[in-house]
């Protein structure tokens, strides 16, 4: 069989015939979910375990996919598949028994378009996220910007949940087929050529990838995946998977050993599909790793900055701990409450309680209270400014800094809990705000 | 009596034969052509330092995992979810034969 002829038999298989197709996953719960894939109007389920979402562990902090782990991976007992918290058998063997590989071998493109719809949506996110972009250097923006990533990563893992499980069942099947019509030794020198990331003609043709070239695609996309660690995104060129010779052989060894023509259609649409889907796969993954990464690196930074600890301690932290301990920072350098006595003021904290602090108490120093009382007005004659949690412009505090003149601010609920004695604060009593120097 | 030869198998996941010695992989060592790195944990950085190594055996991982991934770029013989592996020690003389899927302690 000539090169011609096997390309005539691929001609054969129009890729773009089918009706467009719709996904829908049901968001991360704090539970085991199910991704429910719809299809035509038939629902595809597919167990997926919680993502564990602390510490976080992303690849930024080099430390493993612990969710991906559990996903796709196995230890040696159980090869090729998973169990999760509960012991059940998922991911292949689910995907498998539902029989949505033979279904998409049939309708290879509704495949390629599922997987393709999915790595739209993480683009979606990376972009929703780079939006942001210009506020991740910003320390006050932190807790904003890290709350903004865990809502987006939650979206982009359902995704990548349904691209991990569907590819990587697509590939096992691959190979368990190849396995059943020849020698391993022939199945090991051309499986892997379909994992290296190339492309099919048909697929390109089809429009669901793209072939635009960086600058720096001399280098493959492993290699470029391992050196930067700046936000980027590129497309590599791919290898034309047709120009093996390892195609042409396996498939004159299959037609020589009288394969039935059912069985030709599924090879042909697992050869279509296959590297297809590995491209996209890596797609979504890259998209992670090379945009979503550095950035979560750069308000991790930003964030270790403002709370003055290391970026391998905050790793160990919970990320909502992370968010909750920059806010409170963030808080307790901008209180703001109602202006009560014009001016400003800039000195050192002291809390009062009573009547009791006055030994401690330095001329000039920013009288904190709850709320004054007459029993504090000695204090508060030798006070820089007044700062209390109640109050109003009627009250004590009020009435009193007008008399002697100094600035005052009242109802800012919080200013004896965030601030601390000795903390050097602003007082600014025309805009009714706290802010520490 | 010397022990015979046991014979060692996973799945491959990039084909080709070489012979060397059983490197445990650790973080930011340079492997050389006679290192087979034996990966017992998801190697997720610095992987340009395996660009050298001769070959990859994991314990663990599938066709699609991260060290498949590095093992086809960098062309390197792999297997993983390598069973019966526990006699590779550091510095064992090995034959990985990974297109026929064997490792031979030499």
């Amino acid at each position: 069989m000539t090169r011609a002829q096997i390309a005539d038999i691929i001609s054969r298989r129009p890729i773009d015939q089918m009706e467009t197709i719709t996904t829908v996953c049901r968001p991360a719960e704090k539970s085991n979910t199910i991704l429910v894939t719809e299809i035509e109007g038939k629902k595809w389920y597919c167990e997926r375990p919680r993502y564990e979402w602390s510490p976080l562990d992303r690849s930024f902090f080099e430390k493993p996919f612990v969710a991906e782990e559990r996903l796709l991976y196995s230890n040696i007992a159980e090869p090729m598949g998973v169990f999760d918290a509960r012991g059940l058998w998922w991911a292949r063997e689910e995907m498998s028994s539902i029989g949505l590989v033979p279904y998409f071998l049939k309708n290879p493109a509704l495949y390629l378009r599922m997987m393709a719809r999915h790595t739209a949506n993480v683009s979606l996110i990376v972009s929703a996220i780079q939006k942001r972009a210009e506020t991740f250097n910003d320390p006050r923006k932190a807790a904003d910007n890290l709350g903004e990533f865990i809502v987006h990563y939650e979206r982009m893992y359902d995704s990548f949940a349904t691209i991990f499980m569907a590819f990587d069942e697509l590939a096992f099947q691959f190979r368990q087929f190849l396995l059943a019509h020849c020698a391993k030794a022939q199945v090991n020198t051309y499986f892997p050529l379909f994992m290296s990331g190339e492309a099919t003609k048909e697929a390109l043709a089809a429009g669901y990838l793209d072939s635009e070239e960086p600058a720096e695609s001399a280098l493959s996309r492993g290699v470029l995946y391992a050196m930067y660690r700046t936000p980027r995104l590129f497309y590599a060129q791919p290898k034309f998977f047709h120009s093996f010779d390892d195609d042409g052989a396996t498939m004159r060894h299959l037609i020589d050993n009288g394969i039935s023509d059912e069985n030709l259609e599924r090879f042909l649409a697992f050869r279509t599909i296959v590297p297809a889907g590995f491209q996209i796969n890596e797609e979504s993954q890259y998209m992670e790793s090379m945009i979503l990464s550095p950035h979560l690196g750069i308000v991790m930074r930003a964030a270790s900055a403002t709370l003055g600890r290391s970026i391998d301690e905050l790793t160990e932290m919970r990320v909502e701990d992370i968010i909750h301990e920059l806010r409170k920072k963030a808080s307790r350098t901008f209180l703001t409450g109602i202006p009560a006595s014009q001016g400003v003021a800039r000195g050192k904290v002291k809390i009062v309680h009573g009547v009791q602090d006055e030994e401690l108490f330095c001329d000039g120093d920013i009288l904190v209270t709850r709320i004054t009382n007459p029993t504090m007005v000695s204090m508060m004659a030798r006070a820089g400014a007044i700062v209390c949690d109640i109050g109003s412009i009627t009250s004590h505090p009020s009435i009193v800094s007008r008399e002697l003149g100094i600035p005052c601010v009242v109802a800012t609920e919080k200013a004896t809990d965030l601030l601390a004695d000795g903390d050097e604060v602003i007082v600014d009593g025309d805009r009714g705000t706290v802010s520490l120097v | 009596m010397h022990n015979t030869s046991s014979i060692i198998t996973g799945t491959c996941v990039s084909p080709g034969k070489v012979s060397g010695t059983i490197r445990v992989y650790q973080k930011d060592v340079q492997y050389v052509k006679d290192d087979i790195v034996l990966l017992n944990e998801w190697v997720t950085t610095n992987v340009a330092y395996l660009k050298d190594a001769g070959g990859l055996i994991s314990f663990r991982g599938g066709i699609t995992c991260h060290a498949s991934i590095i093992a086809r770029e960098y062309g390197l013989p792999c297997l993983v979810a390598v069973a019966g592996g526990e006699c590779l020690k550091e510095g064992a003389r090995v034959t990985l034969d990974a297109t026929n899927e064997i490792i031979d302690i030499v």
